[in-house]
Formats: C-alpha cells, structure tokens, sequence
C-alpha cells in the first residue's frame, strides 16, 4: 500500500535551513504528533512580503508592541476578512490576505516565537559581518536550546495525549 | 412606513428546544411562537390525522410516546414512527429539518413574508461532518444556510454586543453551554468586536435530560419497592413520569422542595412523591462534577489559567440549576474574592440572538453596531493525513483560526514508487485509524526516484465556510490532484437530500389540508350549538302559546288573532333559518 513518510536531512554546513522559523511553527502546530523526524515546510505568504511578517501588519520591526500588534491584526481583519467582504470578486482576494494576515499574527503575537522570528531576521541581516567563530557559537547555543525545548515537549506530549485517550467525538 | 424586509435570520436549533431572531429595528429581537412562547421544543409527533410540530406536539406526548420525537445529536439512529397507518422511517436529519421548518414559519409568521437565508447554530464540538449535515437540514427546510456556527461563539456575541460600550482591551469569557441534551464549555477572547475562539470541550451525552433521568430512575426504583410493580418497560408510563420529573426539577430551581403526583401510573397504582432540592442535587453529584471537570479541561486546552477569565456566561436552561451555579462560582472565586456569573443573559436566547447578529453581518444588514463585529470562526477538531505507520499527521489543529491554509512537503516511502495516495483524517488521536476518515485521491505517475528524494506537498486550504479542499502536488514534474472535502461529506447524498425535500414539502402540503379540516369541523361545530340554542328558544315560544290555550279557550277573536301573530313571528325566523344551513352546508 502507497504510503506517506515524512523526513528531512539536517545538512550541517547550511545551519539556516535548519532555523527556518516555519519549522518551528509545524512543530508548535501539532505537538501531539509523535514524530522523531520533521518536515520541511512554506509558509504561505505571498511573493513580495513572504521574508517579512511585519509588513503584513504594516509594523516596523523595531518599534512594535504587543498592543500594537493586536491592534494591527484587528484593524485589518475588519478589512479582509471574507465575512466583511461585500465585492464578491475580491472575495477570492480578500481570503488569501486574511490567510497571510493570520499567519503573521500567529507568529508575532507569541513572544517566544516573535523572539525566534526577530533572531532569524537579525541573522540574515548581519549575515556578512558574522565570523566563524561567532557563528559557530550562535549555532551551538541554538542547537542546545532546541534540545531543552525537545525535552519540554516531550513531557507536554506525554500529558496531553494521556489527556485525549477517552474519545472526545462520536460520530 | 413600510417595515423593510429581513434579510437572514438567526436560529439556535437544540436538542431540545429551539430558538429563532432577527434583526430588525436596529436591534435584535427574538421571535416568539404562536404560543407566545420563546423557545419551541423540538418535537415532532405524528398520528393518524397529522404531523403535529412545536408546543402542539409537546402537549400529546404522553398520549403518543412512541410517535413523539426529537431529533438525536448524539448517536443518530433511524426512527419509525406511525404515520396515518403507515410506518414511516426517518432519518435524524429529517426530524431536524422539520424543526427547521416550525422555526422558520414562526418567524414567518411574525414577520409577514417569507425568509430564506439563516445562520444556524450547532455544538461547538460538532465535527466537520456533523456542520455539513445540519447545512443539509437546512436544505431539506427550505432554507440556504448562510453559515453553521458554534453556539459558544454565538453566545459570546451575544455577551459581547451587550457589553461592548462597557470594556476596553481583551475580554476572555467562558461559555457555560448546558442545554437539554449536550454540554458545551468554550474560551472565546472579545477584542474590540473581534471574537475567537480559544479552546472548546464538550460532553455529547450530558445535559438536562440526563438530570431528568436520574430522578426518573430513582422513582422507578421507589415504585418498584413501595408497591412491588416495574414501570420501566410500559413507555406511557415512563414519558408521563419523565415529564413530571421535568417539571420539578424546574421548580426546584426556586423552590427548596415539591411533589409529585401522578394518578393511576401504571395498572391502578398512583404516584405520590416528595422531591427535595437536595434528593435532585445529590441524584446528579456525579454529573455536576463532570462538569466542572471539563471546564477545568477547557482552561488547560487553552492554556489559560481561572484568573485570566473575565466573564462566565450561562447558556442553556440547565444552566439555571442552583447547584450548578454555585459549583462554577466556587470554582472562579480565587484569594476570598467572590466570583460573580454573567446573569444579565437570558440563557434560552443567547444562541438565537448571535445567531442573528452573524446572519446581519453576512447578509449586510445591520447598522454600525454590526459593521465593527468580526466571527473568527475555528477548526472544530484537527484535520490531517495519514503517515507513515498510520500516524495522525496534523496539519491544520483544533481552534486554528479559519480561513487557513497550510502546507507540508513528504517524500514517498518505496524505492521507485510510482504513485501516492493521501488518506484525509479528522480527530485528536494519534493513530488514523482511530480518527474519522473524510477522503482520499491518489497521485500516480512519479518518476522513478529513491525513496525520501522525491517531494510532494500537500496543501490544506479551509475557506471560511469550513470547506476543505486538499491538494497534492509533485513538485518536479508538475502532478497536481485535489479533492474538496465537505462539499460531498454530508452522510446524506445528493438523492437522498432531495428525496427529503419533497418529502418535507409533501408534509407541509398534509399539514395545510389538516389544517383547513379543522379549521372547517370547528366552523361547523359552532354553527350547529348555535342552531341548537336558536331552536330551543322557539321550542320554548310553542310551548308558552300551548299553555296559553289550554287557559284560555274562551277567548275572543281579537286575542286569537294576537296570539298567532306574535307566534308567527318565531315560527317565521325559524323558517327563514332553515335555508341557510342548507347552503352552508353545501359550501363545505
């Protein structure tokens, strides 16, 4: 019988590909897997503002709150949603910013995960100055970081699915 | 001025009873029956003559239990029923549809023309499948179901429109949904007119009919003891005793104690009973626990602590038990501080009156109150496909805000495979085969590759409809195949559902002619006591004349004369009487 398999290879002399913050966001997404392997995956921002969730919310970086941030997604949720939509033809448009809109604000509005995403712009834009010394020490420091937090969602993994044995929906 | 037309209506559709509003004169206004009544229990009942739905129905249940039904969220069996003589088999989502239909003409009915458009309310555990066979009942109704969404949600709406003016910044409120037959605890966070939903548990067998039988079976067993008879097979029986069971647990909700009384149960024996407030509370101590539990799980689903809740809202009828009450209160009041419930709610209208406000906001009516409102609508349950090993491979969760779309790349398990099937799953266990299966397509023609080089994505796309579509494409070559999930998920298919609308359009006819036959014996029936007291009156006429002569046989001419005139005159109303019946009664 065809069946799926999930894997990725962690290719050491590209540590980046192995930070893509998205990766962390599917692993957020479904702790209840118990998976030993992870998927590469896309985030589903369209061209143009796909390296910069900022721009999603019309934010500066730097200077945004959290405040700012909920008022932000707020505001233009009023505007994109399909609900709010009356043009039927941009119905199909509006979606697809709403989609964009809400990943932005899934990652910004999660301190630990917008720490993660502002490292991840940090890193890409000081990539040239970075020495290999610096680099490596960066990458071993992340390397063990995700190692803790592995260990963390295992014992979450084994509470929450103990917690979901009895079926919670019948059909 | 011409009132202007309603556009879409909201409608709570529950187990036990149903709800339905509007928006109209700027605000929303909830629909009363034509028995004045609010709510309408979602009872259907059928006889020799007719199809009884609503109060009507209600009323003759005792007298026709095994006719008598309700439609079954839980465990969706067919039922059969007698029919004018006939057995009839109905599916769960006719029943529904025909409290649909007593809904929809109770706002007909109030509102002077027909509606179409509806959102309708469902648990807020109601799985993908579930939403799409209630969008089927809508159907089957007549109606064109704009949007199913959760009743937790609709509720928060409803709190949330009253407060609004009230509240600056993030409001976390738990819904307390305990209705007749299901049992709801949802998270939803209000922003500044933007409710989402958190987290949201639910019991599908728990709610007020699960407290009624608990006295019902206590009683059983103190008939059974007192008198040495089992009542618990005679139906009759049972629905007399469940109902009066019903009607004391409300007044226990007020009252301390109560009786209960029942002439000639079963063969000869009455029922005589004292029920205490603290009987009933101590009959359903199990149950009120597992209630709080899940609320307790609903807090830890959404990662929040009791602290971080604002508001406690109160949905459903159940939710008026005084015990109840105080175990929720108990449960928020942290540091000596006493936690308060939302009780400026009426838990019977909350559902109906959210309901209305998404059905203005998608169907433009409405004003700025309703402008600034946006549902953040959510994943029921997680949705995903099959791994490797038939692991659950998630790819959208619980509670993800709707639309969405997600993405993830695999890569094919065998050596040279040559095509791929996704397997589409709905659930929260971690093994496919333990969750419920929604669909597959499968993918052919790959290239010869080793295994984990080639790349396939696949693609999640939820609209805010709730409607899944799933892509799978090779990335190499350019394979693309999908499938859209819910638009053939119903359990119902296509025939099937229009089977059931002629059906129901079959029974709406039959109801009109039932109608018109009562509605003309009723004519009839009070045309004839009226003939009869009419004819009784010149009985008594000829009779008086009769003694009259018998008194006064030596009277003269003139008197004669007199007497017979004024006799003529009855004698003359009755005549002239006499032929309009006989047209009447030909125009029937």
């Amino acid at each position: 019988m065809d069946a799926l398999t999930l894997s990725s290879s962690v290719n050491i002399s590209k540590p980046f590909h192995f930070l893509t913050l998205s990766k962390k966001q599917q692993r957020e997404r479904h702790p209840r897997t118990q998976f030993g392997v992870s998927c590469r995956g896309r985030k589903e921002l369209g061209g143009g503002v796909e390296d910069n969730l900022y721009k999603v919310l019309s934010l500066s970086p730097k200077s945004a709150t959290t405040d700012d941030i909920k008022k932000a997604y707020r505001s233009m949720a009023l505007r994109y949603h399909p609900d709010v939509c009356q043009d039927c033809s941009k119905k199909e448009e509006s979606t697809r910013m709403f989609v964009q809109l809400n990943a932005a604000y899934q990652t910004l509005s999660n301190p630990r995960l917008r720490a993660e995403y502002d490292c991840e712009l940090g890193l890409r834009s000081e990539k040239i100055g970075v020495g290999d010394e610096t680099w490596r020490y960066i990458w071993q420091n992340q390397l063990a970081e995700l190692k803790r937090r592995s260990h963390i969602r295992m014992a979450q993994n084994q509470g929450s699915w103990g917690s979901r044995i009895r079926p919670q929906n019948i059909n | 001025m011409a009132t202007k037309k309603v556009k879409a209506i909201g409608i709570d559709l529950g187990t036990s009873y149903s709800c339905v509003a509007v928006w109209q004169h700027n605000r929303i206004e909830v629909i009363s029956n034509d028995q004045g009544n609010c709510t309408t229990p979602s009872y259907v009942a059928f006889n020799d003559n007719q199809r009884l739905l609503g109060d009507s129905s209600m009323s003759q249940r005792s007298m026709n239990p095994q006719n008598t039904v309700v439609p079954d969220n839980r465990d969706k069996p067919m039922v059969t029923v007698t029919y004018k003589g006939e057995e009839k088999l109905l599916a769960p989502e006719e029943i529904s549809s025909m409290v649909l239909f007593k809904m929809k003409e109770v706002v007909e009915a109030h509102l002077g023309h027909f509606v179409k458009d509806a959102v309708i309310t469902v648990p807020a555990y109601f799985s993908n499948a579930q939403r799409q066979a209630t969008k089927d009942v809508g159907k089957i109704a007549g109606l064109n179901v704009l949007r199913i969404i959760s009743e937790p949600t609709a509720a928060a709406i409803a709190y949330g429109l009253d407060r609004k003016g009230l509240r600056v910044g993030e409001q976390n409120v738990l819904v307390f949904d305990l209705g007749g037959g299901t049992f709801d605890v949802s998270l939803v966070t209000i922003y500044e007119g933007m409710f989402k939903v958190k987290a949201s548990v639910g019991d599908t067998h728990l709610g007020g009919v699960d407290f009624d039988n608990k006295l019902v079976n206590h009683l059983v067993n103190v008939f059974r003891e007192k008198h040495k008879k089992d009542i618990s097979g005679n139906a009759e029986a049972l629905v007399r005793l469940r109902s009066a069971c019903e009607k004391a647990k409300r007044i226990l909700s007020s009252t301390a104690q109560t009786t209960i009384e029942l002439d000639c149960l079963y063969e000869g024996v009455d029922l005589y009973a004292t029920v205490t407030r603290a009987l009933f509370e101590e009959l359903n101590k199990d149950l009120f626990m597992k209630c709080m539990e899940t609320v307790e799980k609903c807090l830890l689903e959404a990662r929040s602590d009791k602290i971080q809740v604002h508001e406690i809202v109160l949905v459903g009828g159940s939710t008026r038990i005084p015990k109840v009450q105080q175990l929720l209160k108990d449960m928020f009041s942290l540091n000596g501080t006493t936690k308060e419930l939302c009780k400026g709610i009426n838990p019977d209208e909350a559902v109906a009156y959210g309901a209305a406000v998404q059905a203005a906001i998608l169907s433009g009516e409405g004003d700025k109150k309703v402008e600034e409102l946006l549902l953040l609508d959510v994943m029921p349950i997680s949705i995903g496909f099959e791994g490797a090993g038939g692991v659950m491979s998630v790819l959208i969760p619980k509670n993800t805000a709707i639309p969405t779309k997600k993405e993830r790349v695999c890569s094919i398990f065998y050596d040279n495979q040559k095509s791929l099937t996704v397997k589409v799953f709905e659930g929260e266990q971690v093994k496919t085969k333990d969750n419920f299966f929604l669909g597959k397509f499968i993918l052919y023609r790959f290239d010869p590759l080793p295994k984990g080089v080639s790349q396939i994505s696949v693609i999640f796309d939820v609209d805010a409809d709730g409607i899944v579509e799933v892509t799978a494409e090779d990335q190499a070559k350019g394979l693309k195949k999908k499938i859209t999930i819910n638009s053939k998920h119903g359990r119902l298919s296509p025939e099937e559902i229009r089977r059931m609308v002629r059906d129901s359009k079959r029974y709406k006819a039959e109801d009109e002619v039932a109608k018109k036959k009562v509605k003309a014996k009723n004519t009839l029936e009070n045309y004839a006591y009226e003939m009869r007291e009419r004819a009784k009156k010149i009985e008594e006429a000829v009779e008086e004349t009769i003694e009259w002569l018998e008194c006064n046989q030596l009277a003269e001419i003139e008197e004669f004369d007199c007497k017979k005139q004024e006799l003529g005159r009855g004698k003359g109303h009755f005549i002239t009487k006499i032929h309009l019946p006989r047209q009447r009664i030909k125009f029937f």
